[in-house]
């Protein structure tokens, strides 16, 4: 039987274009906070988890990349391990420290992630997502991963289940919250119109309604005890890999089943949520893989309001990746201090009233047309805020 | 395109796997056409779902393809060893609703 672990701790350093942060200095501010907002130093911190995707091929830091980010707040001589998992570094990062505690090893260990994207050439940043692959089946092929998501939205308009004024919809209504959100990269409020009439990416999707290249970080302070800080208990730790051909994200649907099984509950007890929406419509994919409705029924659910920020289920209160922005190994972390947020009360203007349950989903890399990688999570408020 | 040879079978695990040949004739399952460029390509292009003759399929570049269920074959330079899939009008769809 393992012990418990809880999210003692959440912080984020602004998702955004830094052109003066480093990996180093977004690293420190994030685990700082973290720290701070757990009541503890860095020298309580036993074990680090130190998640990045990209920095590699675009700062040239291949190696001891969490050494050298986390030298300079003096977490320094313990055990530092560098955790890679395309866009669900942060959520796997997250996964091992949550199995360090629960182990009973460790007390407290730290999860964070960081991404540093804007490198003053945006080819070779796109260049790099790409990597997020099968590279010995995709070399040349120009196959963007984007299109996997326009295809399935494509079949999802030809077959009635959604509307290009669905697509349009859900992207507002994670502008609007987005706009609500102090660490969100975008935080300017778009009009159906605006969002439809973007840049073309890939069939019906456009420039505003995918995910942006950001810089930010996000750390996660995991403890074997609740603190005092409205502790936030584990309730579910899941991490998957993808194994199947096809269209579909099937992982997604057996890490999400697997965490309701470990939690004990259903999707109706969920008070909040925050999924992987590398494209704004791809939430409503998350919608059914959560089941939040049934197949087909995405866009009836999103037309109730069940998702808005008042609604029953609220869906990515924190913008999402279109609104929030996606600094690629921070995305996961961040959706967890979010959670934490909302779980403690602390969510501002953009507080979901009464969030006791909250859902995390995080997705990284494809191969073979499936999520390489996902990663849920679901928490619990422990006492009330 | 590449595929690389896999040492098990992915559905049952067991080993050893044969070799074997497909192709060249398809059927576009979906496509999409992209209006962002890649190293690699220039925009506007298309990549798609390709269901080959035999049954499987692939996630492959394509060209000139208009419709679903559009009867393609395999195209390519293999000099570069680049290969993707083109739209054949000359040829029935195979499996397709024509």
């Amino acid at each position: 039987m393992t012990g418990d672990a809880y999210v003692a701790g959440v912080g984020m350093h602004p998702f955004g274009r830094w052109p003066d942060a480093s990996m180093r200095t977004m690293a420190s501010e994030a685990v700082l906070q973290a720290v701070g907002d757990a009541q503890l130093t860095v020298r309580d911190i036993q074990v680090a988890y130190f998640a990045n995707s990209l920095g590699g091929l675009l700062t040239g830091q291949e190696s001891i990349r969490g050494q050298v980010s986390l030298h300079d707040v003096g977490i320094r001589d313990i055990p530092i391990i560098n955790v890679e998992n395309a866009c669900a570094s942060g959520s796997t990062a997250l996964w091992l420290a949550i199995r360090a505690v629960r182990s009973g090893e460790f007390r407290v260990a730290l999860a964070v992630g960081v991404e540093k994207m804007f490198v003053g050439d945006t080819q070779r940043t796109l260049s790099a997502l790409q990597t997020a692959a099968d590279t010995e089946a995709t070399a040349g092929q120009g196959l963007q991963f984007v299109a996997l998501y326009a295809m399935r939205l494509e079949e999802a308009i030809r077959t009635g289940a959604l509307t290009t004024e669905h697509l349009a919809k859900v992207t507002t209504k994670n502008k609007r919250n987005g706009s609500l959100n102090p660490y969100a990269q975008f935080r300017k409020l778009m009009t159906e119109g605006e969002v439809l009439a973007g840049r073309p990416i890939a069939g019906p999707l456009t420039l505003p309604m995918v995910s942006a290249i950001s810089d930010g970080a996000a750390a996660v302070i995991v403890t074997a005890s609740p603190g005092s800080n409205g502790a936030v208990r584990v309730r579910a730790s899941v991490l998957s890999s993808g194994a199947v051909d096809g269209l579909g994200e099937l992982v997604v649907r057996r890490a999400i089943a697997l965490a309701y099984e470990e939690a004990g509950i259903g999707p109706e007890e969920l008070n909040v949520a925050e999924v992987h929406d590398a494209v704004s419509p791809a939430e409503f994919f998350r919608y059914e893989e959560m089941g939040l409705c049934p197949a087909g029924g995405a866009g009836e659910l999103f037309d109730s309001g069940a998702t808005g920020l008042s609604g029953r289920i609220p869906v990515n209160p924190s913008g999402g990746l279109s609104a929030r922005g996606h600094p690629v190994a921070a995305t996961g972390l961040a959706q967890i201090s979010e959670l934490a947020w909302q779980l403690r009360g602390q969510a501002g203007a953009r507080q979901v009233t009464g969030a006791r349950i909250a859902f995390a989903q995080n997705s990284g890399g494809w191969l073979d047309g499936d999520a390489a990688a996902c990663a849920v999570h679901i928490l619990e408020a422990t006492n009330a805020a | 395109m590449t595929i690389p040879i896999r040492r098990v079978c992915p559905a049952c695990g067991n080993q050893p796997v044969a070799e074997t040949t497909y192709g060249p004739r398809g059927t576009v399952e979906s496509w999409v056409d992209l209006q962002v460029s890649t190293d690699a390509y220039q925009a506007p292009y298309q990549v798609g779902f390709v269901t080959l003759s035999e049954g499987p399929r692939l996630f492959t570049r394509l060209e000139s393809v208009r419709s679903r269920d559009q009867a393609v074959r395999l195209a390519g330079e293999p000099d570069r060893d680049t290969y993707w899939f083109v739209a054949d009008p000359t040829t029935t769809p195979i499996g397709g609703q024509g």
